[in-house]
């Protein structure tokens, strides 16, 4: 598909006119309260409110303030190329969906059905449930088919999957270290399982800063479905060592889309922003009272808020999107859904938040697995492929890296008519951000047990990611506990230049 | 005293940058630079001192590769210490003392084509720093043991040449330091500001319109230190500063993996704040914590109560987690939290890998994680929901009646106990799941196993309706604790390790003959022989009242840490704590006395360069914003809505509906408390781990998952929406409009009343001029409005006003007092 010329215009579009739509906002309610109280200031700005000495106060420079798209090269140390991409979207298959059944087809597992795994693979192997059990090989549970003119395998479980085949990347060869959910996540999400360290959005924002004054800069959306529904813990979004200000904040789909985001019962926009002028007016005088520059960052911070409050509710008013776009997602937009999640991430990524992170909990299947992974495709193939689908009609996809997989695989062994945590091999997949599509990299033994061949860590998937953003992994660093800590740690970890166009 | 002045500098930074946050954005701060100069412009004849100059330099650069980890000392060559950087190589030396020309480091680090470090490490030396490497070397390139693990020793106090201005001896080493630089201190705060600042601090409330009044009118020269005096006796002092130790052993309600399911520990909460109001002595409770189960033959219970320390880490509940798997991280993070509280010190390298910076080895780790390898407990425990009892516990009957309840089951108990020596392992046995039970001693089933199964489940039956702590006790079969290399849990050939203090330290270690256990540990951590303790917890103290710590890292005093801003007053604080007896009261009364902590907190021009951050001189005091739990108590203590309780079970304010939606096993709704309990301090809000509260969050509190010695301070969009829109806070400011409305007829007394319950002040005219115009305002929009009025004067669940005050006067207000709690001046202590 090729490009539509006009896209990048009506964004900028989306973006003028609720600025102004703000402008209008602030302007009428400030200018009722102003004109009784300070006739006439009531015709200015919110900014120039701010008076010059606290404008000239040593502000401190933060890396928010500013758009990654104007940092240049070389501007921060771990700079080191050009960006391929702007923001990543990770669709966190939560609860460790099956490669086996997904996208690692095994025919040996068909004719080794209930015979005992050969030793010499699983001898001294962490292993989570099936502890202390007899190991036997488990027959797929799906069907594949070689899709699109890459002839990439993919299960038919995922038909919208298969359709855009050709546009992404499975990597079938993942290795992680962590093989109960809980400490998988944080591995994967942070590089360690110590605890307080920063996850990968937190340092997305550390490094390069967010996109959009008005939003979180790291945004969250958690669904359910189609099978047991592991906990999420909110250290998975956590800032650990950096700043709270790089902290995910969690989208939710039941009360205030974002907590506190919405004024008090009783309390509408006037009369709210009428409380917010006087707080920074007020603060403003005291300014002149006591020398603290931590005044300016406080009356920055209510404006913001208060440009959260009209910025969130404009985020979740799905009443403009286009009809046939919500029935490809196929959800009713803002129903807590994986299709509703990603139809917001997509709102979100033309917003410019930096990192967005799916998670969809439901791909737990220690048992009945034959008919539990196919509710749990079910409620997330559609809209995975349509939310690629939608971006790359948006010309977007290309500036836009989408991881999509779990914490981590499944044992090629039975746990009942399931299959217990496997960590050795797996599957995941990546689309757009530079990434080469219509390819198939790596691959597992023919059990599926280790990965076998170009094997990749979730650390270099972490250090390719990075490289993608125009991050050399190895200089993103913070200064932690006296050491230069990375979200890489301090194993070596390599960007996979073969999947890269 | 140029030595003094010499000996302030800080280093941190004198490193080559690689870290964003220093070249970049210096939000954090902690790396200052302009130190570098100073240092390097001294006169060339200046002595260098190895630990001010040098350590931190081949810290930073070359201890990864030439340091004390023994399995990663390239070519063979250490340069931490004088020994081995000087011993012959073959011909030359690494290091000649006195001649950088024939020392072959020199000669590295100047090489045109491929200097030290090299280029892979992304770390580069200055010139500076190569200027003051060779300079050293010159002079003989003298070694000095590193600051932290010297002996405490007092310090002789420095002449200062303003006596005026010295409250006590803390000023002399500030002062010693500012005249040696041509620096003033900063002027003393007015009464006002002294007044919330200290009630604050010790407190964590503000003070009270009766305080204040009292505070505001003594004129006496003792007025501020009789009230500092009088709010040490505050009971809310012990609850404050309960919340600085909590942060540290990482206390909280929730077990912290996975499930997240409830731990019943409140009651360990509850004697600390009682010990710390007590001030009992700190050795007594530190012993206490680590093991006061071992104290005597029968502990008291509040000896096993504060054992429970041993209990507070993260556990999991997962299926298909591995024992011991589970045990070895959990050994890791006692000893992690066990370093970083008492010892001030980062060994979670050593997990892995001897530390890189610092003289813990591997051994030392896991001799240390041997004291807690003996603790009996489940790995991967086998409750679930609420309420909860992990084995070992104990009862903690409230009452006669529950006292009687559990006598019986409890005599029983005692005689299962003593009859089998293995009875812990058999009650950690029936306490795990069922594919992570540690494997029994022979010809305990079936006889004695079903017996006592049968006797734990009739206590699991009464601990349903009565308290229960998990309290500490060792196994009799200690566990194998082995060196696990690369802290790989699965690798079972390293080496068998006892119980020992670090070896660097000098403290006992075991013998085949004699195991040392926890109580050993614990005298030895409060002994004079651990330099640390100490030092650490001082270091905190000093962050906590003057906002930044002595020693930069407030968890991490050895290598990579840095050198403190004052060593001699970091030595004095130390030695005035152990020589007081361990009194905690002592040293913080010391701080908030002395005119430094009393210095106004207002930046100044002169001070902009040298120190913007008031790091290094506390020419000035700090101004902080309050942490998490001093906003939203202060607000229900200004609109009387607070609930002056101590202690009890964790309670369940306001949260947003949908926070728990992601906790299962078993799936929870937040039960928002009601009554009194929605309005206790914040201090008693439940602490989830995986999801703590959101306004606890965003206001820096912590997980409760690691230790913090000192917490983040942020400004965020999200904290103003909190504050502006949490129901809390709202209802606060409702609840003090209706009191406002309630208490005076004209609008002016009721601003007045406004400023004095929250600032203690009177306002000033703009103030008044401007609150009066928004009045109106919010009066005219409230009355086109009365649906809306309706609504906010009815927010929350305290009782509505009384149906004789017009709501849109409660409303009108409610606006009025949401701008004053919404205030800078309200959020920060000055």
């Amino acid at each position: 598909m090729t490009q539509d010329p006009q896209q990048p215009v009506r964004l900028q579009n989306v973006l003028l006119e609720r600025e102004q739509a703000e402008r209008c906002l602030l302007s009428q309610t400030r200018r009722k309260f102003l004109t009784s109280a300070f006739g006439s200031l009531g015709t200015l700005a919110l900014g120039t409110m701010v008076g010059p000495k606290l404008m000239a106060a040593p502000s401190k420079p933060s890396a928010d303030t500013a758009l990654a798209e104007a940092l240049p090269i070389g501007a921060r140390p771990f700079l080191t190329h050009a960006p391929k991409a702007k923001r990543v979207i990770h669709l966190c298959m939560a609860g460790g969906p099956s490669h086996l059944e997904t996208f690692d087809y095994k025919p040996t597992l068909e004719k080794m059905h209930d015979q005992p795994m050969p030793e010499s693979l699983t001898a001294g192997q962490p292993i989570a449930q099936l502890q202390g059990k007899a190991l036997k090989a488990f027959k797929p549970q799906t069907t594949f088919s070689k899709c699109g003119q890459s002839g990439t395998e993919i299960a038919d479980i995922f038909p919208h999957i298969q359709s855009i085949a050709d546009d992404i990347c499975v990597i079938k060869s993942m290795r992680t270290e962590q093989i109960n959910h809980d400490p998988a996540h944080t591995f994967f999400n942070t590089g360690t399982i110590r605890p307080h360290h920063p996850s990968i959005g937190s340092w997305l924002l550390y490094g390069l800063g967010s996109m959009n004054q008005n939003l979180p800069g790291f945004v969250v959306l958690t669904s359910w479905g189609g099978g047991q529904g592991q906990p999420i813990s909110a250290r998975q979004w956590h800032n650990g060592f950096l700043d709270s200000k790089y902290q995910g904040v969690k989208l939710n789909a039941v009360g205030d889309p974002v907590y506190y985001v919405g004024s008090p019962d009783g309390v509408s926009n006037p009369c709210q922003s009428e409380v917010i002028e006087a707080i920074n007016q007020l603060n403003q005088d005291h300014a002149k009272v006591v020398d603290d520059p931590e005044i300016a960052s406080r009356i920055a911070q209510y404006e913001l808020a208060f440009r959260m409050q009209v910025a969130v509710p404009e985020l979740t008013d799905f009443s403009k999107e286009d009809p046939k776009v919500v029935e490809e997602y196929g959800c009713k937009p803002g129903d807590g859904t994986f299709a509703s999640n990603c139809l917001m991430a997509r709102r979100l990524a033309e917003r410019g938040v930096r990192f967005i992170q799916l998670y969809h909990r439901g791909w737990d299947h220690h048992g009945g697995l034959h008919k539990a992974i196919r509710g749990t495709a079910g409620n997330v193939d559609q809209a995975t492929a349509a939310l690629i689908n939608d971006l790359k009609r948006r010309g977007m996809l290309d500036e836009t890296l989408i991881i999509w997989g779990g914490e981590f695989g499944r044992t090629p062994m039975a746990q009942g008519t399931g299959r217990d945590h496997h960590i050795k091999g797996y599957s995941m997949f990546m689309a757009g951000g530079g990434v080469k599509p219509g390819i198939t990299y790596g691959n597992t033994d023919e059990f599926g047990y280790n990965a076998s061949e170009d094997i990749v860590h979730v650390r270099d998937l972490h250090a390719t990611m990075l490289h993608q953003l125009g991050i050399d992994h190895q200089r993103l660093t913070f200064k932690h506990q006296g050491l230069d800590a990375k979200l890489t740690g301090v194993e070596h970890a390599k960007v996979i230049k073969d999947i890269l166009a | 005293m140029p030595l003094i002045a010499a000996l302030s500098l800080s280093l941190a930074g004198c490193s080559e940058v690689t870290s964003p946050e220093s070249s970049v954005v210096t939000q954090q701060g902690d790396q200052p630079t302009a130190e570098v100069l100073l240092v390097a412009n001294k006169p060339k004849d200046e002595q260098i001192s190895f630990n001010r100059d040098i350590r931190p330099i081949l810290s930073e650069n070359c201890f990864f590769c030439h340091g004390p980890d023994k399995n990663h000392q390239e070519a063979d060559l250490r340069l931490d210490f004088f020994e081995p950087a000087t011993r012959d190589l073959g011909g030359y030396q690494a290091i000649v003392p006195g001649d950088r020309e024939e020392s072959e480091t020199w000669h590295r680090i100047i090489d045109k084509d491929d200097p030290m470090p090299p280029a892979k490490s992304h770390k580069k030396l200055t010139k500076e720093q190569i200027d003051l490497i060779g300079r050293w070397i010159d002079q003989g390139a003298n070694y000095e043991a590193h600051w932290s693990y010297t002996k405490v020793a007092k310090p002789d106090p420095p002449e200062v040449k303003n006596e005026q201005w010295v409250g006590n001896t803390i000023d002399r080493f500030i002062l010693a330091e500012l005249e040696a630089r041509g620096i003033e201190p900063s002027p003393q705060a007015d009464k006002r500001t002294l007044l919330r600042r200290v009630t604050f601090d010790l407190t964590g409330l503000p003070p009270t319109p009766e305080q204040a009044e009292a505070f505001m009118k003594n004129a006496s020269p003792q007025a501020y230190e009789n009230y500092v005096d009088e709010l040490l006796t505050n009971e809310a002092y012990g609850e404050h500063l309960a919340v600085w130790w909590l942060d540290q052993v990482r206390f909280a309600d929730t077990i912290g993996f996975h499930s997240d399911n409830p731990r019943n520990v409140w009651p360990y909460r509850d004697w600390v704040i009682r010990s710390l109001n007590e001030n009992m002595p700190f050795d007594r409770f530190t012993v206490m914590q680590l093991a006061g189960d071992l104290m005597q033959d029968e502990p008291t219970t509040d000896m096993l109560v504060a054992s429970a320390y041993n209990r507070l880490n993260p556990t999991t509940e997962e299926g298909g987690a591995q024992r011991k798997e589970y045990q070895a991280i959990y050994d890791t993070d006692r000893v992690t939290n066990y370093g970083e509280v008492w010892l001030g010190s980062s060994t979670g390298c050593a997990q892995c890998h001897d530390h890189k910076f610092d003289p813990i080895t591997m051994e030392d780790f896991y001799r240390l994680a041997a004291f807690f390898g003996s603790l009996s407990g489940a790995a991967v425990s086998v409750e679930r929901g609420y309420p909860r009892h992990e084995p070992p516990y104990i009862f903690l009957p409230q009452n006669e009646e529950e006292a009687q309840q559990i006598a019986d089951v409890e005599s029983r108990y005692r005689e299962m106990i003593e009859a089998q020596p293995e009875a812990s392992l058999v009650e950690e046995y029936f306490g795990s799941r069922g594919n992570a039970r540690p494997p029994l001693p022979e010809g305990v089933m079936p006889e004695y196993g079903k017996a006592f199964e049968k006797l734990l489940n009739e206590r699991k039956a009464l601990a349903d309706k009565i308290t229960t702590i998990p309290i500490a006790r060792d196994l009799k079969t200690p566990r194998t604790v082995r060196i696990l290399e690369r802290g790989n849990w699965q690798d079972e050939t390293g080496e068998v390790v006892l119980p020992a203090t670090p070896a660097f330290l000098g403290g006992p270690a075991s013998t085949q003959g004699s195991r040392l256990n926890r109580l050993d540990l614990a005298k030895w951590t409060v002994s004079p022989d651990n330099p640390l303790m100490a030092r650490a917890i001082t270091n905190r103290l000093w962050a906590k009242y003057l906002g930044n710590p002595l020693s930069s890292n407030t968890i991490d005093l050895g290598s990579q840490g840095t050198l403190p801003t004052h060593p001699l007053l970091l030595d004095y604080l130390a030695s005035e704590f152990r020589d007081s007896g361990w009194g905690l009261k002592h040293v913080i009364r010391q701080i908030v006395t002395s005119e430094t902590y009393k210095q106004s907190s207002d930046t100044r021009a002169e001070l902009a360069d040298v120190d913007p951050n008031n790091r290094k001189l506390f020419a000035r005091q700090s101004a902080m914003r309050l942490t998490a739990e001093t906003l939203r108590d202060q607000v229900l203590a200004v609109s009387g809505l607070l609930t002056e309780k101590i202690g009890g079970p964790s309670v369940f304010p306001y949260q947003p509906e949908g926070h728990w939606e992601p906790l299962n096993f078993p799936r929870r709704k937040w039960p928002t408390s009601k009554g009194e309990d929605l309005y206790r301090k914040s201090l008693y809000t439940w602490v989830q781990r995986t999801f703590p509260h959101p306004l606890m969050t965003a206001f820096d509190a912590t997980s409760r998952e690691s230790c913090i010695g000192q917490r983040m301070v942020s400004t965020t969009p999200l904290q103003a929406l909190g504050l502006l829109n949490g129901p809390t806070f709202v209802e606060s400011a409702r609840v003090l409009a209706q009191r406002l409305v309630a208490g005076h007829a004209n609008d002016a007394q009721r601003l007045d009343t406004l400023y004095s319950l929250v600032l203690a002040r009177a306002p000033r005219g703009n103030e008044r001029t401007m609150l009066t115009a928004l009045l109106a305002s919010q009066r005219e929009h409230f009355t086109g409005q009365p649906e809306e009025a309706a609504k906010l004067a009815a927010m929350g669940q305290s009782p509505p006003a009384a149906p004789d005050l017009d709501p849109v006067d409660v409303a009108a207000w409610t606006s009025i007092c949401r701008v004053v709690l919404n205030l800078h001046e309200t959020i920060t202590r000055n």
